[in-house]
């Protein structure tokens, strides 16, 4: 199975995209070079539209890609390096659904390392019936690349049929493209101490419509409400949105009910999601609404228990006070009493 | 406790144990680049293996009343069986235990291994039994150990989904088409994984209807042969049963899921590092064997016979002990006496802490 020049375009975190830039090594002196002029105008063009609307079109030049991804890294910017790798994410996502299935599975195979295979109608027919189930992942793979996005991703909740669990075109394509934002999000470059006039100039353009979008939204004040007696979970999913890392659904809904439970002011909780690569204002104040008891059914929701947590894995880091308690709430109001003093704090001691 | 030991060789392991002669020895189910180092974060973490730990500890057996008894450290009050959370006399939630083991714990143990191996190991997760090394813990229980290259890089999340997909957390019964109306193909005895799983653990619920105290229980008791045969069927249609609703058909299936699948030690199975008994080594509070047995011979394995080391005989002082077989002989219940014992035995006895060594002044 080959990969087109076309492949490489829509495609550049494969494994022969990387063979291809081998082979065709460019410095960034070049690409600050007039013959490379278009690349460098482009890339800054992708990047503000990406700052802005969280959306990448397509990539008309094999070289904008390694471009973009030094230039983000050389400003080294959390919200930054988490809107693009979740753009980028969604555009490939789009673009896979369409190609047939054997580029797919060569795409998992070659560049993810994962062990997939296509399905037979004979094989799937007695387990799904009509329905098309396209592949079987080995369930170490599985486990290597879904995060927790609802309970169909649960491997408790998949078939898993001699090692191998089934999933759709869809899924195995929504893997993929998760994977590739993950990988983005956590690579390292080796960035240089100087870089060309015509690139620091397009940086710190760059930068100026990075700032400008980042400071649209001020500091949440939680002056009224105890940030330090969080529960150690619901701090982690503070401090990832906070940093523009975007959550998975339940872990939005289970920060909200909760903020929502102790007091939070609507537009404070609003503020918070407010660097989430996706954020869309309407939407988080419709949801957050929602979970508050002011729409839909009407009833506010209570935040999860900590069993709950657990078992869709939002249960992180585990603390000492973790163990004597059941829910966040019990943890919340037992580091309240333990913080306004008089109480001895044991919460790092440990049960036993 | 010495920790962070690590050897070149398996001879500068066993020089040690025989130097030291710990009283247990313990391995770490982590591989590391540095195991010597004595701070974790300088280790190096590679990978661990994944060991799944079955003990009588969590298992439902009837005879821990006859033979484990508690005392209260605060006010002496004792009991038989598991310990209450507090004292029922002073409210003291300072219980000592005393474990004892005999046929039942061990076989009830033996057969929760077959269950993960045959039920779920093998047909599920496509592991084969030459991947599996299980060992025998040496008090009331056995370890499994899967072999597979591919469990080494597991991280702790994923081993988390392996142990909610053995012990049945956070199943969506109606993903299988299980419910009041069936899915299209339905679930049935002979579906796989969780699919025929669920309908084969609702076998095993009409017959344990009568413990319990659900009102869709009652329910299920009065309609019980019209639940059976229809789970019988190729395409059983729970539908038949009256007055049971379709929420009421997915909470039924989540108790099952979670009531008849595997019990074990779960955070032994989903922490990327354990400390777990070495094979080969003596359990410190027995003295049986720490042994490896191969999947064939599991069957016929009796750790009474097969995990005894010690020789001779001794005399010892017996205060009070449940009966405990030992080969093919039967020692105690004692009460208060002086007796000799073969020394397996009297190790036992001594370790379990219910008798002191008679010496010759």
């Amino acid at each position: 199975m080959q990969l087109s020049k076309l492949d490489l375009l829509k495609y550049p975190f494969t494994i022969e995209f990387e063979e291809y830039m081998k082979s065709h090594p460019i410095s960034l002196s070049d690409l600050a070079s007039s013959e490379y002029s278009k690349v460098l105008s482009e890339s800054e063009l992708i990047l503000k539209e990406v700052i802005l609307t969280g959306r990448i079109n397509q990539y008309s030049n094999i070289f904008i890609y390694p471009l973009i991804r030094f230039i983000i890294a050389y400003i080294r910017n959390e919200y930054l390096l988490h809107r693009f790798a979740t753009a980028e994410s969604k555009r490939i996502e789009v673009l896979l659904k369409d190609e047939p299935l054997k580029k797919i599975v060569h795409i998992a195979k070659t560049t993810l390392n994962w062990d997939v295979l296509l399905t037979s109608f004979d094989e799937t027919e007695p387990l799904f019936g009509s329905r098309i189930i396209e592949f079987k992942m080995h369930f170490s793979s599985f486990l290597d690349a879904s995060v927790y996005f609802s309970d169909t991703w649960k491997l408790v909740n998949r078939f898993l049929i001699k090692g191998y669990v089934y999933l759709n075109k869809d899924e195995l394509v929504r893997l993929i493209s998760e994977k590739v934002k993950f990988r983005i999000i956590t690579s390292h470059h080796v960035l240089p101490r100087k870089i060309p006039e015509a690139l620091e100039q397009v940086v710190s353009r760059v930068k100026i419509v990075l700032n400008r979008q980042i400071a649209k939204y001020s500091d949440v004040d939680l002056s009224q409400i105890n940030e330090e007696a969080f529960p150690p979970c619901i701090k982690y999913m503070i401090s990832e949105t906070k940093s523009g890392h975007g959550l998975p659904h339940q872990a939005r809904f289970a920060m909200t009910a909760f903020l929502l439970k102790i007091g939070m002011q609507i537009d404070d909780i609003l503020n918070l999601f407010s660097a989430s690569p996706d954020f869309d204002p309407e939407i988080a104040r419709y949801q957050i609404e929602h979970i508050a008891g002011l729409r839909g059914s009407r009833t506010p929701y209570t935040p999860p228990s900590c069993s709950y947590l657990r078992t869709i894995g939002l249960c992180f880091p585990e603390e000492k006070l973790c163990e004597r308690v059941s829910h966040p709430l019990n943890y919340y109001k037992r580091k309240l009493r333990i913080l306004k003093g008089g109480k001895k704090d044991k919460s790092n001691v440990s049960k036993k | 406790m010495r920790r962070h030991l690590s050897f070149q060789s398996p001879d500068a392991l066993i020089k040690y144990l025989t130097t030291y002669a710990p009283k247990h020895a313990f391995y770490s189910t982590a591989y590391y680049d540095n195991p010597g180092a004595s701070i974790m974060a300088e280790k190096g973490w590679l990978g661990a293996e994944l060991v799944f730990d079955i003990d009588a500890d969590h298992l439902n057996t009837p005879c821990k009343k006859e033979h484990d008894t508690w005392t209260c450290l605060k006010c002496g009050m004792k009991g038989k069986g598991v310990p209450p959370e507090k004292c029922p006399k002073c409210g003291s939630d300072k219980l000592k235990v005393k474990k004892w083991l005999c046929e039942q714990c061990l076989d009830t143990a033996k057969n929760e291994v077959y269950k993960i191996i045959e039920d779920f190991l093998i047909p599920d997760f496509g592991i084969s039994k030459h991947e599996l090394s299980i060992v025998f813990s040496g008090h009331r229980g056995y370890h499994v150990h899967v072999l597979s290259d591919f469990v080494k890089e597991l991280n702790q999340r994923a081993r988390r989904e392996i142990v909610d997909y053995l012990t049945g957390v956070g199943i969506v019964p109606k993903y299988f088409g299980f419910g009041r109306l069936m899915g299209n193909p339905a679930p049935s005895l002979k579906s796989p994984g969780w699919k025929g799983r669920l309908i084969r653990y609702l076998v095993s619920l009409s017959n344990d209807l009568d413990s319990l105290n659900f009102r869709w229980a009652n329910i299920l008791n009065k309609n019980k042969e019209v639940f059976i045969k229809a789970l019988q069927s190729p395409n059983p249609n729970l539908g038949v049963i009256p007055r049971i609703s379709e929420s009421t058909w997915q909470e039924i299936g989540k108790f099952v899921a979670h009531h008849y699948s595997a019990k074990i030690d779960e955070p032994v199975a989903y922490d990327t590092k354990r400390l777990i008994r070495l094979p080969g080594s003596l359990h410190g509070g027995t003295g049986f064997k720490v042994m490896n047995i191969s999947f064939n011979d599991l069957e016929s394995y009796d750790p009474f016979s097969d995990a005894i080391f010690f020789r001779g005989e001794l005399t010892i002082h017996i205060k009070e002990s449940p009966k405990i077989r030992i080969g093919n002989e039967y020692y105690g219940p004692y009460n208060n006496v002086t007796v000799e014992v073969p020394m397996s035995v009297a190790v036992f006895m001594l370790c379990k802490g219910v008798a002191t060594l008679e010496l010759d002044v």
